[in-house]
């Protein structure tokens, strides 16, 4: 503490101190007294008594002989409290408080002075906090400090509450997050899709399974799963799980899961069929079940060789069957919901032989309020015959609902991708980039003869033909790996390269087109096919590095198509795309 | 499709960047440009999209010839294209209203 020699005499404008003793400390805590105090006073008599004082009060006691002294002193160290005499040299009391309010410090000042109105006037407006009279009687000195000291303290303990708070929000916010994605990532990895953009064989037919999966929440009342049998046969689970949130969501996964676990080990199984899993499923759902708990799903077990279906729906909305013909039924799935106990149940069986496509969806999509008011049950069946494709579908949907609080929307979506022929179109390209063209413009020119097609979508077409074909020419035919086409583009080399590279044998690509008109809107299905290796399913959704200087081909196509397929052998893609619509992205 | 030098060092492509032919024209007048400091304007009012072959070229002039491309587009997709690429800060994509030719 810096502290100077009491004079022998008081000066004589000096103020007459209580006595020699110090003041007795009435409200000083530990905590204002790891406080400091700057004083600001020029007659050094005062100047010595008040720091002899307020010694006891403070942990430091800052002297300063004037004005100027003081504002620099106070820029360096920073006092908690000031305590100032009006009247100095050079710069007064308030004059030294309006420059350190002109910092934007709110650092107390207490002012000494004597009484006089326009100073007192003028120390108001600029924010002074307390006043003591000059001169000054040193119980209400010692007061006035300790007062503001613990209003200093005071306000520092809410500040740092309050930093607290934040600190612990910020803390929950990270927590919550991870727990979020954590939820997120358990349930992209129970639900499966193992026949994801895939073409499946039939009986002279192909087919694909689309999944439209659109959880409100994080956790999820609706599950799925798609698996493909080691018979060859596919099984199809949908489950609805009755309320909403976390107990939703942990019965849609556990029932999930189990549906997993059961077709991994359905190999042990001797003979497998429907009606057995679902009594295994039953007995499951005993020891998961609360006793009020009911479960919406669904079982599909699929056989493209026999063109034969069996489904047992329980509680779900009923299946939609469309046939090539443009026909459309409505299958109820007869069943009521599970629950913990065992109820009668049947399942029934479709043929598919002159089935076009099937969707079998969850009651958040029947149920969702359309915006003139209803529910969309009321017209699904209208905007199921009127879009050809899933995708059709869902902006269908989102058109006529009201947006907000929608449920979960689940659809499973099983399509044939061969028709009866309504209008074909094949061709095969002179193996060039030039020779690719000529083909596109040749199959275009064939289309717009035997449909009319806004430009706009025809100019889409056109583009998704250049990415598949240059695709299947230069990673098909001539056998580039993705890692030495960005080398030979790194380099600048890559036509050179692309033109000396030779054909192997038997390199060629075929481009097959269908035109079907069972639903309103056409739809036009494209195969390109390509003597290379294959383009592998994952490849359809996986990205490319971000310094990639290829690899978006696909992703082109996917955003202007309603469907991408890819089957085999060899390269082999199937695009599909409504020829009514506007802008689209793949499912 | 057309392609018009406008500057110095601007190209404009009119019509849409679909087809093959399309990516080879494209490259080839970008090569031909002269890459100075100033880098390369190209401007593409009215194309909805663009090929991933001209997208791979400009990023092979921007991430390894070192070419400052500024890529005005008039069509709200093709801008949609190049923001879910994560190519807007590459190429320097601005979305301008289109001009009339």
């Amino acid at each position: 503490m810096s502290s100077a020699a009491l004079p022998e005499t008081a000066h004589p404008e000096a103020p007459c101190p209580a006595g020699p003793k110090r003041a007795k400390l009435v409200e000083a805590t530990p905590e204002t007294r790891a406080l400091t105090l700057m004083i600001a006073e020029d007659d050094p008599v005062s100047r010595g008594l008040l720091a002899f004082c307020t010694g006891e009060l403070f942990k430091e006691v800052l002297l300063a002989e004037n004005g100027r002294q003081a504002l620099s002193l106070f820029r360096e160290r920073k006092p908690d409290l000031v305590l100032t005499d009006q009247v100095m040299p050079g710069l007064t009391g308030l004059e030294l408080m309006e420059a350190i309010r002109a910092e934007g410090d709110r650092t107390p000042v207490i002012l000494m002075t004597t009484v006089h109105d326009r100073v007192l006037l003028q120390a108001i407006n600029q924010g002074v906090d307390r006043f003591v009279p000059k001169p000054f009687d040193l119980a209400h000195l010692v007061r006035t400090l300790t007062t503001v000291a613990a209003e200093v303290v005071n306000r520092r303990v809410v500040e740092r509450h309050r930093e607290q708070e934040v600190e612990l929000l910020r803390y929950r916010d990270a927590y919550n997050a991870l727990q979020q994605e954590s939820a997120r990532r358990k349930e992209r990895h129970v639900v499966r899709h193992d026949l994801l953009h895939r073409v499946l064989d039939g009986a002279g037919t192909r087919w694909a399974i689309n999944v439209s999966f659109a959880p409100r929440d994080i956790m999820c009342g609706d599950g799925y799963s798609v698996r493909q049998l080691s018979d060859g046969r596919q099984l199809i689970f949908l489950v609805d799980a009755m309320g909403s949130g976390m107990s939703a969501s942990l019965t849609a996964m556990l029932t999930t899961s189990f549906f997993n676990y059961q077709v991994d080990r359905l190999h042990r199984w001797q003979n497998f069929d429907l009606a057995t899993l679902l009594e295994c499923f039953r007995e499951y759902l005993a020891s998961v079940l609360l006793e009020e708990e009911v479960l919406s799903c669904g079982f599909l077990l699929i056989d493209l060789k026999r063109e034969e279906l069996e489904a047992a729906l329980f509680a779900l909305p009923p299946l939609l069957l469309r046939r090539v013909d443009g026909s459309v039924e409505k299958i109820p799935g007869g069943n009521p919901p599970l629950a913990s106990y065992p109820t009668p149940f049947r399942a029934y069986k479709l043929s598919l032989k002159d089935a076009a496509n099937l969707l079998v969806m969850t009651d958040g999509v029947t149920d969702a309020p359309l915006k003139e008011g209803g529910i969309y049950r009321e017209v699904l069946e209208e905007d199921f015959r009127s879009t050809p494709t899933l995708l059709g579908l869902k902006k269908r949907f989102l058109e006529r609902t009201a947006p907000g609080d929608l449920d979960d929307l689940s659809v499973l979506h099983l399509r044939r991708l061969d028709f009866p022929s309504q209008w074909t179109w094949s061709g095969r390209p002179e193996l060039s980039l030039c020779g690719l063209g000529r083909l596109i413009e040749s199959f275009l020119k064939a289309l717009a003869g035997e449909i009319e097609v806004a430009q706009k979508q025809l100019d889409e077409v056109e583009l998704m033909l250049s990415e598949a074909l240059t695709n299947a020419f230069e990673h098909g035919c001539l056998g580039l790996e993705r890692y030495e086409k960005q080398k030979l583009l790194e380099s600048g080399d890559f036509e050179g390269a692309l033109a000396a590279l030779p054909l192997p044998p038997g390199a060629g690509i075929s481009l097959n087109a269908t035109l079907w008109r069972g639903a309103q809107a056409p739809l036009l299905l494209i195969e390109v096919l390509d003597s290379g290796s294959g383009i592998p399913a994952a490849a359809l959704n996986a990205g490319c590095a971000r310094e990639s200087l290829s690899g978006r081909g696909l992703a082109m196509i996917g955003r202007l198509c309603d469907s991408l397929f890819t089957g085999g052998p060899g390269g082999h893609l199937f695009i599909l795309k409504t020829l009514d619509q506007g802008d689209g992205d793949a499912d | 499709m057309q392609i018009e030098v406008t500057g110095t060092n601007e190209l404009t492509i009119r019509g849409n960047i679909k087809s093959i032919e399309d990516s080879t024209r494209i490259k080839e007048a970008l090569a031909a440009l002269k890459k100075g400091e100033a880098g390369i304007r190209l401007r593409v009012p009215e194309s909805f999209s663009m090929t991933s072959t001209v997208i791979g070229f400009l990023m092979k002039l921007v991430n390894l010839d070192r070419v400052r491309i500024a890529l005005a587009v008039g069509d709200p997709r093709l801008y949609q294209l190049m923001e879910e690429l994560s190519l807007v800060e590459t190429f320097n994509v601005s979305l301008v209203k289109a001009q009339p030719k």
